[in-house]
């Protein structure tokens, strides 16, 4: 198989990982339980996972970083932290629906969105800079947009919070192990992200950066810390880590961050975005083909959507799928960013890479995808 | 031996504070806190030898760190110490 969906999954994982959740498995509990040796190695692998991750995002305290089971499950927690029901919030056009449907399920909130053109940087930073009024309670924004791979312009988007003094939630979905993700930097009051996708953990895993203790428990139990309290510690991480920790994903995502901080996260923006230029070049000269690219350096991150003219995206997709490719079609959990763009009718279809995926994949892709159209059009370059 | 306990409010203040003392080159143990000695229950502590105490503390100021109290133990058991921790 070759696989292009790493913006849903990287499928492939260094062996190191593999490696660490077996040996999780054989060797380790749970932290904060105990004092036999299981429970202090466990403990140990968390704390190692946690210094790891604090000095990857830089972050000051390792006890700012939460473990979560996914983005999704983080982004619940910032959102619910820091709106209320009849709150106003601003969010970008391209938030997926780990963004969406909270806010929805909040019940109430006004939700602005600063709309701007795909891939125009300049354009959503003026909508941002024109909605984000008084009134805005928290703005919430994906550093890239798990459709189009495009990079909002997150410093200033950050910046501007900061002025206006509104709060700021990153949704760092494909961009943490991707691109440069600075906590202080940023200056957000909270940065989610998953542990599956560019950190190359397991799945289930994921963490939250928190600005301080100010937070909303998602989940309310048993810590390990002060169990005489009937409410939860107040403070991090216990306040946010009710409950048996995933510990063999923790030791699976420390060796994660460790071959990212091996590799380095120029190489692997360097190798995925080489990948995704060539191959948006190719097949942007095929008439039967919408490509969405843009040249601009910097604004489109190893992620590229593309729409073939008579042919549904799902059935696209399958028919890659009956040939050993794997790419996903449909709106991608993002509805909104498929209305910002005009493709919510069609959806698309997505082809995603990760540092483990080669040239030549690209080129077999390219081969079978011609194939395809070949078959519909003729030929697809003609 | 004589030493002291730390009380920390969790176990990774415990870790955070281990790693501090260790950068200091004072030696430690993260230690289970036995029952009784802390109200809300559950809890972690670093173990130090007397003698490194007021270094320890020092070394934890420098990265904001501060432990919730401190117990000492002669060999007949532990008692709190009343230190100035603010």
């Amino acid at each position: 198989m070759i696989y292009l969906d790493a913006a849903a999954t990287t499928f492939q994982k260094p062996p190191a990982v593999v490696q660490a959740v077996e040996r999780a498995f054989h060797s380790m509990t749970t932290p904060g339980r105990g004092g036999y040796q299981e429970a202090e190695l466990a403990a140990e692998t968390v704390f190692r996972c946690r210094c790891a991750a604090a000095e990857l995002f830089h972050v000051s305290s390792e006890e700012q970083v939460v473990f979560t089971s996914n983005a999704t499950h983080g982004l619940n927690i910032a959102i619910k932290t820091l709106v209320q029901p009849g709150d106003t919030v601003l969010v970008s056009g391209y938030e997926h629906n780990a963004v969406m449907r909270p806010l929805h399920g909040i019940g109430g909130v006004k939700i602005k969105v600063a709309s701007g053109v795909l891939f125009d940087s300049e354009a959503i930073l003026r909508d941002f800079r024109q909605k984000l009024t008084t009134d805005v309670r928290a703005v919430i924004c994906t550093h890239v947009s798990n459709v189009f791979g495009f990079i909002l312009p997150i410093l200033e988007i950050s910046e501007l919070c900061h002025i206006r003094g509104v709060p700021l939630i990153i949704d760092a979905s494909q961009s943490a192990g991707i691109l440069p993700v600075d906590f202080q930097k940023f200056g957000a009051a909270f940065i989610a992200m998953p542990g599956h996708k560019g950190l190359y953990g397991p799945q289930g895993t994921g963490i939250l950066l928190c600005a301080d203790n100010h937070v909303t428990p998602l989940l309310e139990g048993g810590t390990g810390s002060m169990s005489a309290l009937r409410g939860m510690p107040p403070f991090l991480p216990d306040r946010l880590e009710a409950g048996t920790q995933n510990v063999p994903g923790i030791a699976g995502l420390a060796e994660g961050l460790r071959f990212l901080q091996q590799t380095g996260i120029e190489t692997i923006a360097a190798h995925e975005t080489r990948l995704i230029g060539n191959l948006a070049e190719t097949l942007q000269q095929w008439p039967s083909l919408r490509v969405f690219h843009t040249m601009t350096q910097g604004e489109q991150s190893g992620v590229l959507s593309v729409l073939a003219k008579g042919i549904d995206s799902e059935a696209l997709a399958a028919k890659l799928a009956q040939k050993g490719i794997a790419v996903r079609a449909g709106l991608h959990c993002a509805p909104l960013a498929h209305k910002t763009a005009g493709t919510f009718a069609t959806g698309t279809v997505r082809i995603s890479v990760s540092i483990f995926n080669t040239e030549l994949e690209l080129y077999q892709f390219t081969e079978t995808l011609k194939e395809i159209l070949t078959e519909k059009h003729g030929n697809p370059i003609v | 031996m004589s030493h002291y306990l730390m009380i920390c409010r969790s176990i990774t203040y415990a870790q955070r504070a281990s790693r501090a003392l260790q950068r200091a080159g004072i030696s430690n143990e993260i230690a289970r806190v036995p029952a009784g000695m802390v109200r809300s229950g559950c809890g972690y502590a670093v173990r130090i030898r007397k003698e490194d105490l007021n270094r320890a503390i020092r070394a934890m100021a420098l990265e904001h760190m501060r432990p919730e109290a401190l117990f000492a133990n002669d060999g007949n058991g532990y008692y709190e110490v009343p230190y100035d921790l603010s």
